[in-house]
Protein backbone atom coordinates (compact mmCIF):
# COMPACT_ATOMS: atom_id res chain seq x y z
CA UNK A 1 0.00 0.00 0.00
CA UNK A 2 2.56 2.12 0.86
CA UNK A 3 4.65 1.34 -2.34
CA UNK A 4 1.51 2.21 -4.18
CA UNK A 5 1.06 5.40 -2.83
CA UNK A 6 5.23 6.10 -3.60
CA UNK A 7 4.44 5.16 -6.82
CA UNK A 8 1.18 7.38 -7.29
CA UNK A 9 3.27 10.30 -5.52
CA UNK A 10 6.18 10.07 -7.58
CA UNK A 11 3.81 9.80 -10.82
CA UNK A 12 1.89 12.71 -9.72
CA UNK A 13 5.34 15.20 -9.45
CA UNK A 14 6.39 13.81 -12.31
CA UNK A 15 3.19 14.05 -14.33
CA UNK A 16 3.34 17.66 -12.65
CA UNK A 17 6.69 18.16 -14.30
CA UNK A 18 5.72 16.76 -17.39
CA UNK A 19 2.36 17.00 -18.68
CA UNK A 20 0.85 15.44 -21.53
CA UNK A 21 3.02 12.16 -21.06
CA UNK A 22 1.19 9.66 -20.00
CA UNK A 23 3.40 7.64 -17.21
CA UNK A 24 0.45 6.96 -14.60
CA UNK A 25 -0.85 3.74 -15.64
CA UNK A 26 -4.22 2.32 -16.28
CA UNK A 27 -4.54 0.27 -13.67
CA UNK A 28 -3.64 3.00 -10.84
CA UNK A 29 -5.95 5.63 -12.28
CA UNK A 30 -8.26 2.72 -11.66
CA UNK A 31 -7.56 2.46 -7.90
CA UNK A 32 -7.39 6.84 -7.20
CA UNK A 33 -11.04 6.83 -8.66
CA UNK A 34 -12.02 3.74 -6.30
CA UNK A 35 -10.81 5.87 -3.46
CA UNK A 36 -11.71 8.63 -4.46
CA UNK A 37 -15.34 7.25 -4.89
CA UNK A 38 -15.45 5.78 -1.51
CA UNK A 39 -14.53 9.07 0.27
CA UNK A 40 -17.39 10.71 -1.73
CA UNK A 41 -19.62 8.15 -0.51
CA UNK A 42 -18.37 8.53 3.05
CA UNK A 43 -18.88 11.75 3.33
CA UNK A 44 -22.70 11.55 1.92
CA UNK A 45 -23.80 9.41 4.29
CA UNK A 46 -21.62 11.59 7.28
CA UNK A 47 -23.52 14.73 6.76
CA UNK A 48 -27.23 12.64 6.12
CA UNK A 49 -25.98 11.66 9.70
CA UNK A 50 -24.91 15.52 11.00
CA UNK A 51 -28.03 17.07 9.39
CA UNK A 52 -30.13 14.79 11.38
CA UNK A 53 -28.30 15.29 14.29
CA UNK A 54 -28.91 19.15 13.61
CA UNK A 55 -32.65 18.48 13.21
CA UNK A 56 -32.54 16.70 16.71
CA UNK A 57 -30.80 19.45 18.02
CA UNK A 58 -33.21 22.11 17.32
CA UNK A 59 -36.29 20.17 17.91
CA UNK A 60 -34.75 19.78 21.74
CA UNK A 61 -33.86 23.13 21.85
CA UNK A 62 -37.59 24.25 21.02
CA UNK A 63 -38.84 21.72 23.16
CA UNK A 64 -36.15 23.39 26.45
CA UNK A 65 -37.71 26.91 25.45
CA UNK A 66 -41.26 26.14 25.16
CA UNK A 67 -43.03 26.29 28.30
CA UNK A 68 -44.93 23.19 29.02
CA UNK A 69 -48.48 22.28 30.45
CA UNK A 70 -46.88 20.48 33.47
CA UNK A 71 -45.43 23.81 34.70
CA UNK A 72 -48.13 25.96 34.44
CA UNK A 73 -50.15 23.61 36.30
CA UNK A 74 -47.98 23.05 38.83
CA UNK A 75 -47.39 27.20 39.35
CA UNK A 76 -50.69 27.65 39.67
CA UNK A 77 -50.78 24.19 42.11
CA UNK A 78 -47.90 25.98 43.91
CA UNK A 79 -50.41 29.50 44.39
CA UNK A 80 -53.15 27.90 45.62
CA UNK A 81 -51.50 25.62 48.20
CA UNK A 82 -49.19 28.64 49.45
CA UNK A 83 -52.72 30.20 49.91
CA UNK A 84 -54.08 27.55 51.21
CA UNK A 85 -51.56 27.26 54.26
CA UNK A 86 -51.97 30.76 54.76
CA UNK A 87 -55.99 30.63 55.11
CA UNK A 88 -54.81 27.32 57.59
CA UNK A 89 -52.89 29.56 59.84
CA UNK A 90 -55.19 32.31 59.75
CA UNK A 91 -58.45 30.24 60.50
CA UNK A 92 -56.55 28.70 63.44
CA UNK A 93 -55.63 32.00 64.81
CA UNK A 94 -58.85 32.91 64.52
CA UNK A 95 -60.28 29.72 66.30
CA UNK A 96 -57.62 31.02 69.54
CA UNK B 1 -42.22 42.86 29.77
CA UNK B 2 -39.54 41.33 32.04
CA UNK B 3 -35.78 42.26 32.84
CA UNK B 4 -33.38 39.00 33.06
CA UNK B 5 -30.50 38.23 34.94
CA UNK B 6 -27.29 40.60 34.54
CA UNK B 7 -28.61 43.25 32.94
CA UNK B 8 -29.19 45.62 35.58
CA UNK B 9 -25.98 46.44 37.78
CA UNK B 10 -25.90 44.55 41.18
CA UNK B 11 -27.01 47.92 43.30
CA UNK B 12 -30.06 48.58 41.84
CA UNK B 13 -30.81 44.46 41.52
CA UNK B 14 -30.45 44.41 45.31
CA UNK B 15 -32.27 47.99 46.19
CA UNK B 16 -35.05 46.38 43.76
CA UNK B 17 -35.31 43.61 46.18
CA UNK B 18 -35.26 45.36 49.33
CA UNK B 19 -38.03 47.86 48.27
CA UNK B 20 -39.96 44.72 47.01
CA UNK B 21 -39.25 43.05 50.21
CA UNK B 22 -40.43 45.83 52.50
CA UNK B 23 -43.61 46.58 50.12
CA UNK B 24 -44.54 43.03 49.99
CA UNK B 25 -44.17 43.27 53.91
CA UNK B 26 -46.46 46.29 54.08
CA UNK B 27 -48.94 44.25 51.25
CA UNK B 28 -49.02 41.36 54.03
CA UNK B 29 -49.90 43.29 56.95
CA UNK B 30 -52.70 44.68 54.33
CA UNK B 31 -54.27 41.24 54.19
CA UNK B 32 -57.60 40.21 55.73
CA UNK B 33 -57.87 36.41 55.89
CA UNK B 34 -61.30 36.41 54.15
CA UNK B 35 -59.52 38.02 51.16
CA UNK B 36 -56.83 34.71 50.69
CA UNK B 37 -59.29 32.88 48.27
CA UNK B 38 -59.87 36.05 46.07
CA UNK B 39 -55.97 36.59 46.18
CA UNK B 40 -55.23 33.21 45.85
CA UNK B 41 -57.57 33.05 41.97
CA UNK B 42 -56.07 36.71 41.22
CA UNK B 43 -53.08 35.38 41.30
CA UNK B 44 -53.18 32.40 39.77
CA UNK B 45 -55.12 34.65 36.58
CA UNK B 46 -51.92 36.65 36.95
CA UNK B 47 -49.36 33.75 36.63
CA UNK B 48 -51.20 32.18 33.63
CA UNK B 49 -51.47 35.37 31.35
CA UNK B 50 -48.65 36.28 30.56
CA UNK B 51 -48.07 32.42 29.06
CA UNK B 52 -50.58 32.82 26.70
CA UNK B 53 -49.10 34.50 23.46
CA UNK B 54 -50.99 36.48 20.98
CA UNK B 55 -49.20 36.87 17.74
CA UNK B 56 -50.09 39.96 16.14
CA UNK B 57 -48.47 41.14 13.24
CA UNK B 58 -44.63 40.17 13.01
CA UNK B 59 -44.04 39.61 16.91
CA UNK B 60 -46.34 38.24 19.62
CA UNK B 61 -48.10 40.51 22.39
CA UNK B 62 -49.22 38.75 25.94
CA UNK B 63 -51.31 40.48 28.59
CA UNK B 64 -49.76 42.03 31.54
CA UNK B 65 -52.77 42.42 33.69
CA UNK B 66 -51.43 44.78 36.81
CA UNK B 67 -54.09 46.92 36.35
CA UNK B 68 -56.62 44.94 36.95
CA UNK B 69 -54.52 42.99 39.82
CA UNK B 70 -54.39 46.09 42.04
CA UNK B 71 -58.26 47.14 41.10
CA UNK B 72 -59.30 43.75 42.41
CA UNK B 73 -56.68 43.27 45.31
CA UNK B 74 -55.65 46.95 46.17
CA UNK B 75 -52.64 46.73 48.98
CA UNK B 76 -52.51 42.97 48.19
CA UNK B 77 -51.76 43.53 44.66
CA UNK B 78 -47.98 43.75 45.19
CA UNK B 79 -47.80 40.45 47.42
CA UNK B 80 -49.60 38.78 43.91
CA UNK B 81 -47.59 40.04 41.60
CA UNK B 82 -44.65 39.70 43.70
CA UNK B 83 -44.99 35.42 44.14
CA UNK B 84 -46.38 35.42 40.45
CA UNK B 85 -43.26 36.70 38.79
CA UNK B 86 -41.11 34.76 41.48
CA UNK B 87 -42.81 31.37 40.25
CA UNK B 88 -42.57 32.37 36.59
CA UNK B 89 -38.67 32.91 37.12
CA UNK B 90 -38.10 29.76 38.54
CA UNK B 91 -40.70 27.73 36.62
CA UNK B 92 -40.62 29.37 32.74
CA UNK B 93 -37.32 31.79 33.05
CA UNK B 94 -39.41 34.95 32.59
CA UNK B 95 -36.66 37.28 33.62
CA UNK B 96 -33.85 36.32 35.45
CA UNK B 97 -34.10 35.25 39.66
CA UNK B 98 -32.14 38.28 40.30
CA UNK B 99 -34.22 40.79 38.51
CA UNK B 100 -37.43 39.29 40.71
CA UNK B 101 -36.64 42.38 42.63
CA UNK B 102 -36.90 44.98 39.85
CA UNK B 103 -39.43 43.24 38.20
CA UNK B 104 -41.94 42.89 41.12
CA UNK B 105 -41.74 46.52 41.55
CA UNK B 106 -42.23 47.11 37.62
CA UNK B 107 -45.29 45.46 37.54
CA UNK B 108 -45.94 46.09 41.63
CA UNK B 109 -45.97 49.77 41.84
CA UNK B 110 -48.49 50.23 38.74
CA UNK B 111 -51.02 47.55 40.42
CA UNK B 112 -50.69 49.55 43.51
CA UNK B 113 -51.75 53.05 41.70
CA UNK B 114 -54.11 51.71 39.16
CA UNK B 115 -55.68 50.13 42.49
CA UNK B 116 -55.79 53.37 44.30
CA UNK B 117 -57.09 54.84 40.70
CA UNK B 118 -59.70 52.99 40.49
CA UNK B 119 -61.19 53.04 43.75
CA UNK B 120 -61.44 56.69 43.01
CA UNK B 121 -62.94 56.95 39.88
CA UNK B 122 -64.87 53.45 40.05
CA UNK B 123 -68.29 55.72 41.26
CA UNK B 124 -71.68 53.53 41.57
CA UNK B 125 -72.84 52.83 38.73
CA UNK B 126 -71.76 49.95 35.72
CA UNK B 127 -70.55 52.64 33.46
CA UNK B 128 -68.41 54.87 35.90
CA UNK B 129 -67.02 51.25 36.89
CA UNK B 130 -66.54 50.40 33.29
CA UNK B 131 -64.39 53.32 32.60
CA UNK B 132 -62.70 53.28 35.70
CA UNK B 133 -61.57 50.11 34.92
CA UNK B 134 -60.37 50.54 31.37
CA UNK B 135 -58.72 53.26 33.12
CA UNK B 136 -56.64 51.38 35.36
CA UNK B 137 -56.15 48.76 32.90
CA UNK B 138 -54.40 50.68 30.29
CA UNK B 139 -52.49 53.02 32.72
CA UNK B 140 -51.09 49.90 34.54
CA UNK B 141 -49.43 48.63 31.37
CA UNK B 142 -48.37 52.25 30.40
CA UNK B 143 -46.60 52.57 33.43
CA UNK B 144 -44.94 49.35 33.66
CA UNK B 145 -43.31 50.17 30.07
CA UNK B 146 -42.35 53.66 32.06
CA UNK B 147 -40.96 51.88 34.96
CA UNK B 148 -39.38 49.43 32.40
CA UNK B 149 -37.55 52.81 31.02
CA UNK B 150 -36.47 53.72 34.07
CA UNK B 151 -34.91 50.76 35.32
CA UNK B 152 -32.88 49.81 32.14
CA UNK B 153 -31.71 54.05 32.17
CA UNK B 154 -30.21 52.76 35.93
CA UNK B 155 -28.43 50.28 33.64
CA UNK B 156 -27.07 52.50 31.67
CA UNK B 157 -29.72 52.33 28.60
CA UNK B 158 -31.14 55.67 26.94
CA UNK B 159 -34.51 56.53 28.97
CA UNK B 160 -36.26 57.87 26.20
CA UNK B 161 -35.06 55.69 23.62
CA UNK B 162 -36.32 52.59 25.72
CA UNK B 163 -39.39 54.65 26.70
CA UNK B 164 -40.63 55.01 23.17
CA UNK B 165 -39.41 51.20 22.46
CA UNK B 166 -41.29 49.99 25.26
CA UNK B 167 -44.55 52.21 24.73
CA UNK B 168 -44.60 51.98 21.14
CA UNK B 169 -44.22 47.58 21.10
CA UNK B 170 -47.25 47.84 24.05
CA UNK B 171 -49.63 49.73 22.65
CA UNK B 172 -51.76 47.42 21.49
CA UNK B 173 -51.67 45.96 24.52
CA UNK B 174 -52.76 49.08 26.31
CA UNK B 175 -56.27 48.72 24.45
CA UNK B 176 -56.32 44.69 24.70
CA UNK B 177 -55.46 45.49 28.99
CA UNK B 178 -58.29 48.13 28.76
CA UNK B 179 -61.32 46.32 27.26
CA UNK B 180 -60.68 43.27 29.38
CA UNK B 181 -60.16 45.06 32.58
CA UNK B 182 -63.14 46.86 31.58
CA UNK B 183 -65.31 43.87 30.82
CA UNK B 184 -63.79 42.12 33.40
CA UNK B 185 -65.15 44.68 36.05
CA UNK B 186 -68.27 45.51 34.83
CA UNK B 187 -69.11 41.99 35.05
CA UNK B 188 -67.89 41.32 38.57
CA UNK B 189 -70.25 44.37 39.21
CA UNK B 190 -73.26 42.97 37.77
CA UNK B 191 -72.63 39.50 39.70
CA UNK B 192 -70.64 39.66 42.47
CA UNK B 193 -70.22 43.66 43.46
CA UNK B 194 -68.76 42.70 47.10
CA UNK B 195 -65.23 41.60 45.10
CA UNK B 196 -64.85 45.09 44.19
CA UNK B 197 -64.23 46.80 47.15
Amino acid sequence: MVKKFALITVFAVLGAIAPGTALVSAQDEAVCGEVLARVKKLDKKMSRELRQIKRDLVVMRQAGEETSFKDVVGGVGYILGLFGAAAFVASRKERK
Amino acid sequence: MHISDGVLPTGVAVAGYAVSFGLCAWSIRAVKSDDLPKIAVVTSSFFVASLIHVPLGPTSVHLLLPGIVGALLGPAAFLSIFLGLFLQSILFQFGGLTAVGANALMMGLPALLCGYLFQALKGKTQKSHMVAGAAAGMLGTALAAILLAVLLSLAGEDFFGVAKLALAAHLPVFFIEGVITACTVSFLYKVRPEMLR
